[in-house]
């Protein structure tokens, strides 16, 4: 039955890969997981893609010839865009949480909660005057939703004392193997890892650089090579531990 | 059955070209193989021709012959106005050129500020271009890059910079396409086309 082939789905496009051709491939997030889409170059109504823009929430109606096909655009509604994600004092950071999201749903079904989360980063960097905090505590809840957080051993309290953080085995302790954490970075790590995104959007978050190096180690060895994390945290492959971490704004 | 050698790597060559999939390239070799080999000859020529002979202008990044010093554009005086036109890629230059509207010269990026694919400033032409204002080349700069999000962040991003050396900067305006209807453009379009509206006077 031709009308089955025709799907209407909500999404945040999460990564955009234009063709020489002129068509676009969009990958977008919905509550139900992630997939892709191709946009013909003048198939769309207005032939615009312009609605598929980066971070945008969007309705698109695809159509696929058959079941396996690369499903194409037919029709798109913008239901949402976020107009500050492109100034340079946020830029990175929505590329961190898409880019996050994105890796994070390649085998396992998390759609739901990743895309509320994301939701939720993207709408926080649009308006919250401290875009970094957004993004560190974000990037942790889609870390944690995706059910790979550390473990959080009693003995650690909040932190005031340090802690030891070890990557491989997901393991934040007061003592035992791993890197050794300032008592502040400690208590930021708690507080990212355990506490209610709320509170901790509320609070201080000191030790930011050292925040970062923790979640850029962590998400590199627990998910995948996150290039835009790499960029904020001084990760990349083959930098030092003691480099310093790269502004979020490069300059 | 699998294909004898020689097609099987025409065709894998092919298929690694950007938007061919694995039916296009097999059709585009099935097709060359038709072709009188003088044909053929001609394209393999021009392909490695091509490869040899052109190369980035040393001032602007734009395309030119590798023999020249720099690009057409470069080399006119007339064009010696001391506004830079800041492109994405070297097809937007000349987008700009056949418009005919624009007689200054360029900087193309080659690329777009994209954290999510490793593209930083100094991974496209950013570096070159602050150069250039360094040398006193660059008197006014107009924006070109595209009006995607990561077009839309390279424009302020750049804007920032070039402001810090106090070069005057503006940006191409948004707007609806020449003889389209305001109906079927898009909301994004429409919504800068009315912000950035301008007044008749
Ligand atoms: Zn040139």
């Amino acid at each position: 039955m031709a009308g089955s082939r025709y799907r209407v789905r909500d999404g945040i496009v999460v990564r955009r890969a234009p063709l020489p051709s002129g068509d676009v491939v969009v990958t977008l997030l919905s509550e139900d997981g992630k997939w892709r889409a191709v946009a013909r170059k003048g198939r769309l109504l207005g032939g615009n893609p312009g609605r598929l823009s980066l971070f945008h929430d969007v309705r698109v109606q695809t159509y696929a010839r058959r079941d396996d096909d690369l499903a194409v655009v037919t029709q798109v509604t913008l239901r949402g865009a976020l107009a500050r994600l492109a100034d340079p004092d946020v830029y990175p950071y929505a590329h961190l949480l898409a880019e996050l999201a994105d890796r994070l749903t390649v085998d396992v079904h998390h759609g739901e909660p990743l895309h509320a989360w994301l939701a939720s980063g993207l709408r926080g960097l649009d308006v919250d005057d401290d875009p970094e905090r957004v993004a560190l505590v974000h990037a942790w809840m889609l870390v944690r939703v995706a059910g790979l957080a550390p473990d959080v051993h009693a003995d650690v309290g909040d932190g005031a004392g340090g802690a030891r953080f070890d990557v491989p085995g997901g393991r934040l302790a007061a003592d035992g193997e791993g890197v050794a954490l300032a008592p502040d970075v400690a208590s930021g790590l708690v507080r990212l890892v355990v506490d209610r995104p709320r509170a901790t959007l509320a609070a201080p978050l000191p030790e930011r650089p050292a925040l970062w190096r923790a979640l850029g180690r962590y998400v590199a060895w627990h998910v995948d090579r996150v290039k835009s994390l790499e960029a904020i945290a001084g990760t990349a492959p083959g930098a030092g531990p003691d480099r310093g971490p790269r502004p979020a704004v490069p300059r | 059955m699998s294909f004898p050698a020689p097609l099987a790597t025409l065709i894998r060559e092919l298929g690694r070209l950007p938007g061919i999939g694995p039916k296009s390239a097999q059709r585009l070799a099935f097709h060359l193989f038709q072709r009188d080999a003088a044909d053929v000859d001609a394209l393999a020529d021009a392909l490695r021709a091509a490869k040899r002979d052109l190369g980035r202008c040393p001032r602007c990044a734009g395309v030119m012959h590798a023999e020249e010093e720099a690009c057409p554009i470069c080399r006119d005086p007339a064009r010696e106005t001391g506004e830079v036109c800041v492109v994405e890629q070297p097809a937007d230059l000349l987008a700009i050129e056949r418009s005919g509207e624009y007689r200054g010269r360029y900087h193309v990026l080659h690329g777009a500020l994209s954290p999510m694919n490793g593209v930083g400033p100094d991974d496209v032409t950013i570096p070159r271009l602050l150069e250039r204002v360094a040398n006193g080349e660059v008197r006014e700069a107009i924006l070109a890059t595209s009006t995607t999000v990561e077009g839309e962040a390279t424009a302020m991003y750049l804007a920032k910079a070039l402001g810090e050396h106090e070069v005057p900067v503006s940006r191409i305006a948004y707007g609806l396409p020449v003889g389209g209807d305001l109906e079927y453009a898009d909301e994004v379009t429409l919504g800068r086309a009315i912000h950035h509206r301008r007044r008749l006077d």
